[in-house]
């Protein structure tokens, strides 16, 4: 190479040097896609990302949006069967949001260390894992488990079960209709408007709220410190067992409603649905939803 | 442990801890849904989390001889310090021994890998473990004063599954790593 190119090189490299430095901190887009089954199984782990993903009747994987640092781009591959989406470049990015497009019946397996996770109008099945950053799935999902350490976990609208679990987050299920089973220590439980088939809910110092349809079977309500309010409708049948070695049980089912402590038994209607109650120094309140 | 190891050691157990069996069937109810498969399905989270514990359990045994900073280095070292260590106690549950062996299995491993976590969810974790070895304090205690009331049963190991998903958690392999 003689010593007139080499400069010139040299040049060249300079140039792309310092174009590479003062984007260091721009954001840039890419996207891509892939035609897909219906029920295609979706994958993303990355890392420090949000990820917000929209469903549409087309049945194909893509990616809408994406702002990632730079260096970092996002892209699909893999089958019709199964896409694997990846955020590409050296080491994790340690922010930015990824926008996908994915079929209502997808199955989706998510999950990123420190970073939301949104899902829009999902039909299908979600598996999402978090540590630190909220979970949100709305739509009409037949399964979704759901599990964050610090972020709060809201889903609406499942129809067959739902698998949550948080550490300190709060929890609010709405609209659903199946078997529930939900795990938090310090966070709150709110399910509301609900049909429930099968429950299975405990915190530690949390507070359980529960206001459903409790249908025949089991539904176990149990915390230590917090507080527990069971509220049923008009028609609800239900034997209830409530427990509690210190705390407080309200019977609002009742006209006037009767405090007791202890061990509390309580029949309406039928009698069909299981329910137990559980806390060590918690309060229960059994209620009418109005 | 299977039902007929469950039912040597009930056997076993002094008779002034004899119960009526109606009350024995209480506590079996207490009891049963919480070492029995979930009855949501095998892949329930929490299930998966316990069942973690029990792979982490034979893990944490490689990281036993591994020396602990007492809380003074630790501090020195600028390492935040975890909730007291669980000191076995004389079992109140069928079993405890076992549930209190995996507890500090866990807590060792948990111990080892707490320079490499964040410090935000490190305070998370350490805010927690708290809250749930303060339960089982609680449930110890009133449960050592009515050693045959199921109610306390259930509550006492409701907080030791709680604790051990919890600390399950911890020491798992982090999500959002490459694939």
């Amino acid at each position: 190479m003689n010593t007139s190119r080499r400069a010139h090189l040299a040049g060249l490299l300079g140039v792309a040097v310092c174009l590479t430095a003062s984007s260091a901190s721009a954001r840039h887009a890419s996207s891509s896609g892939l035609d897909t089954r219906p029920n295609v199984i979706v994958e993303a782990s990355v890392g420090n990302v949000d990820i917000e993903v929209h469903t549409s009747s087309a049945n194909r994987v893509e990616i809408v949006g994406t702002s990632l640092p730079a260096g970092f781009t996002a892209k699909v591959s893999g089958s019709t069967r199964r896409v694997e989406v990846e955020v590409e470049g050296i080491g994790v990015p340690g922010s930015g949001k990824l926008e996908l497009s994915v079929p209502k019946d997808a199955r989706l397996e998510l999950d990123t260390r420190n970073g939301d996770v949104t899902v829009h109008d999902l039909r299908g099945e979600a598996d999402i894992s978090v540590v630190q950053g909220d979970i949100a799935v709305d739509g009409a999902p037949q399964h979704v488990e759901a599990s964050t350490t610090s972020g709060d976990i809201r889903v609406v609208g499942v129809r067959v079960d739902a698998e949550l679990s948080t550490v300190s987050g709060d929890v609010q299920v709405s609209g659903m209709h199946g078997r529930l089973e939900v795990g938090t220590v310090s966070g709150d439980i709110t399910v509301s408007g609900s049909v429930l088939e099968r429950s299975e809910l405990a915190v530690v110092s949390g507070t359980i709220d529960v206001h459903a349809d409790l249908r025949a079977g089991s539904h176990d309500f149990a915390a230590h410190s917090g507080d527990i309010s069971v509220r049923v409708g008009a028609k609800q049948g239900a034997r209830f067992r409530v427990e509690t070695f210190s705390g407080t049980i309200e019977d609002a089912l009742l006209d006037p409603p009767v405090a007791t402590r202890g061990r509390h038994l309580r029949e309406i209607g039928d009698g069909s649905a299981r329910v137990d109650v559980a806390t060590f120094s918690g309060s229960v309140r059994l209620g009418r939803a109005k | 442990m299977n039902d007929d190891e469950l039912d040597r050691l009930v056997q076993g157990l002094p008779r002034d801890m004899d119960v009526e069996p109606e009350v024995q069937d209480a506590i079996w109810s207490g009891v049963e849904p919480r070492i029995a498969p979930s009855r949501l399905g095998a892949s329930a989270t929490w299930g998966v989390w316990l069942a973690a514990a029990g792979l982490l359990m034979s893990l944490a045994g490689v990281y036993a001889a591994t020396p602990e900073p007492t809380p003074a280095a630790a501090s020195l070292v600028g390492l935040p310090q975890m909730p007291s260590r669980t000191v076995p106690q004389a079992g109140l549950l069928p079993a405890e021994d076992d549930l209190q062996a995996a507890v500090t299995d866990l807590e060792q491993a948990y111990r080892t890998q707490r320079a490499s976590l964040d410090p935000a969810l490190l305070a998370i974790y350490d805010e927690n473990l708290q809250v749930v070895g303060d339960a089982i304090a609680r449930s110890r205690a009133a449960l050592a004063q009515r050693p045959a009331d199921p109610h306390l049963q259930r509550m006492l190991r409701s907080a030791y599954d709680q604790q051990l998903a919890l600390l399950s958690r911890a020491t798992a392999p982090q999500p959002g790593s490459a694939r």
